[in-house]
């Protein structure tokens, strides 16, 4: 009785710390691992501060897109459904929005953690098949984007920001002078970009509607089905983020609509993050902060599948339902605030953080993403073309 | 077809009662995990664990202490204030359960033994 005590202690402190990590930009799961990594010098909680580490990456991955899809507050594991789900805030959506992200990260889930076992046998079987097929899926991801675009001037076009993009994210990825170069250069492409656009383009309110809208079983079905392809190569490729692979899901299953998206982002990443418990337990690999720190604080083996499954299916209950309070909460308060208001507190907030995070060289860089976002969108080219400052030197890194 | 909210909140609860039943499981199985001695590590201070050892020498202070060996390894064990139950089986070359917390004393881990009984 003590132990289950313990455990359940310990992972509902894991849930309400992902919550908080979550909800603010800048705080990350990952650097809350470190610190829980410090705290177990003596080695006696490991398993306790595994089991809270577990539910507070789940909580996580739940929770980010709260500040994406409300605020336009790129996080760096849900910033690719900021376009989508911001699209949807502004036809009175948001809510919606959310929930189709909580819906499909639930299920997307719940079908991983059924699966764990599955996972663990084929994961020891075919990891070198997998991680030789990734590079020519990226390849394969950048050729679609190009084609997509409707008429040769925009192909053009789409590659002149493929390029900067690109040029700027070998720069300041391959940069150790700057702190956290991810969340500058999402800012700039994705949030900084959107907000500045948004103040020039809107004076309504964020009128919402607060009724919640059915999902379609098919729907749902479709997206836990492509959300566990996308966590899946997540989990098993080096420097891959969730939204690289939503992006080349997206390219390859080719037309889909914002919703079914939505949803598969949420699969993506709760899915990875459940994916990477198995990783590291049946290949010792960390793909994630948190499995690195997991790695430090205990021995896992078999013998702990089923602790695993048991936290992975708690937390993913008591996230889904968290997030589905929050948003309703958040959301009804912001919609009585004029949405000019919130993108310039954004625009402050983005920069002030940058700052704090990155640095005077890390503002640099996030201005230059955001003028490389906004020519794309003069160019009338699609702003995921700018994805190529993650997906090349990713590629270049694999090929290397 | 369509999810209902209501199909939604069952789900969620269905969920999370499973995850619930499946840690209570996990805790009761693992109230003692069943390790070999060349399993323990640093990693498992703290931990409680059943090792099935011969006794290889003891001796008794107002503390048991034991010498234990698996085949795989050897590992000291300490009995604090012993019972006389718990002497009746302590003998060089037999063998014994014992159920313990992993603990380090001096750099070297240590069994803090919680139950021990002869074992066959």
């Amino acid at each position: 009785m003590e132990v289950i005590f313990s455990l359940f202690l310990f992972l509902l402190a894991g849930l309400f710390l992902g919550l908080i990590a979550g909800l603010l930009p800048g705080i990350h799961s990952n650097t809350i691992a470190v610190i829980a990594l410090s705290l177990s010098l003596s080695n006696s909680l490991g398993l306790e501060l595994s089991v809270m580490l577990m539910s507070m990456s789940i909580m996580q991955s739940f929770i980010d897109f709260i500040p994406s899809i409300f605020l336009g507050i790129p996080k760096e594991e849900s910033f690719i459904s900021l376009l989508p789900g911001q699209r949807m805030l502004l036809k009175g959506k948001g809510l919606h929005a959310l929930n189709l992200v909580i819906q499909g990260s639930f299920f997307g889930g719940l079908i991983a953690t059924i699966l764990i076992g599955l996972f663990y046998l084929f994961l020891i079987k075919s990891e070198k098949i997998i991680s030789m097929l990734i590079p020519f899926i990226l390849v394969f991801a950048l050729t679609t984007m190009i084609l997509n675009e409707k008429t040769l001037k925009q192909k053009i076009n789409a590659i002149l920001i493929m390029t900067l993009s690109a040029v700027l994210g070998l720069i300041v990825l391959n940069n150790n002078l700057i702190f956290q170069p991810l969340f500058a250069l999402i800012s700039g492409f994705f949030g900084v970009s959107a907000a500045l656009i948004s103040i020039n383009t809107s004076k309504i309110k964020l009128k919402q509607k607060i009724k919640t809208e059915k999902i379609s079983v098919l729907l749902t079905i479709k997206a836990i089905f492509l959300g566990m392809i996308s966590g899946f190569i997540v989990s098993v490729t080096p420097s891959i983020t969730g939204n690289g692979a939503a992006l080349i899901v997206k390219e390859i299953s080719g037309k889909i609509t914002t919703s079914l998206y939505l949803m598969i982002i949420g699969a993506t990443n709760t899915v990875n993050y459940i994916l990477s418990f198995i990783v590291l337990l049946a290949l010792g690999k960390t793909r994630t902060g948190t499995a690195v720190a997991m790695k430090h604080l205990f021995s896992f083996s078999e013998k702990h599948l089923l602790l695993i499954i048991a936290v992975c299916l708690i937390s993913l209950a008591i996230s889904a339902i968290t997030a589905k309070i929050m948003g309703k909460t958040i959301l009804k308060h912001l919609q009585d605030i004029e949405l000019k208001k919130i993108n310039y507190f954004v625009l402050a907030f983005l920069i002030v953080l940058c700052i704090v995070f990155s640095g005077i060289m890390g503002l640099i860089a996030m201005l230059t993403a955001t003028s490389i976002a906004l020519l794309g969108m003069q160019l009338k080219v699609n702003r995921s073309n700018c994805m190529a400052f993650l997906i090349v030197p990713v590629l270049l890194n694999l090929l290397m | 077809m369509m999810l209902r909210e209501s199909f939604l909140n069952f789900a969620y609860l269905i969920v999370a009662i499973t995850g619930i039943i499946l840690l209570s499981f996990y805790s009761a199985s693992n109230a003692g995990l069943q390790v070999k001695i060349n399993e323990i590590n640093d990693l498992m201070i703290d931990s409680i664990v059943i090792v099935n050892a011969k006794i290889d020498s003891y001796y008794l202070k107002t503390n048991l202490f034991l010498q234990l060996n698996d085949g795989t390894g050897k590992i000291k064990a300490i009995k604090f204030n012993p019972s006389i139950e718990d002497m009746l089986f302590i003998e060089e070359n037999t063998f014994i359960q014992v159920k313990g917390k992993i603990s380090k004393n001096n750099e070297t881990l240590t069994l803090i033994v919680q139950e021990m009984k002869a074992w066959k």
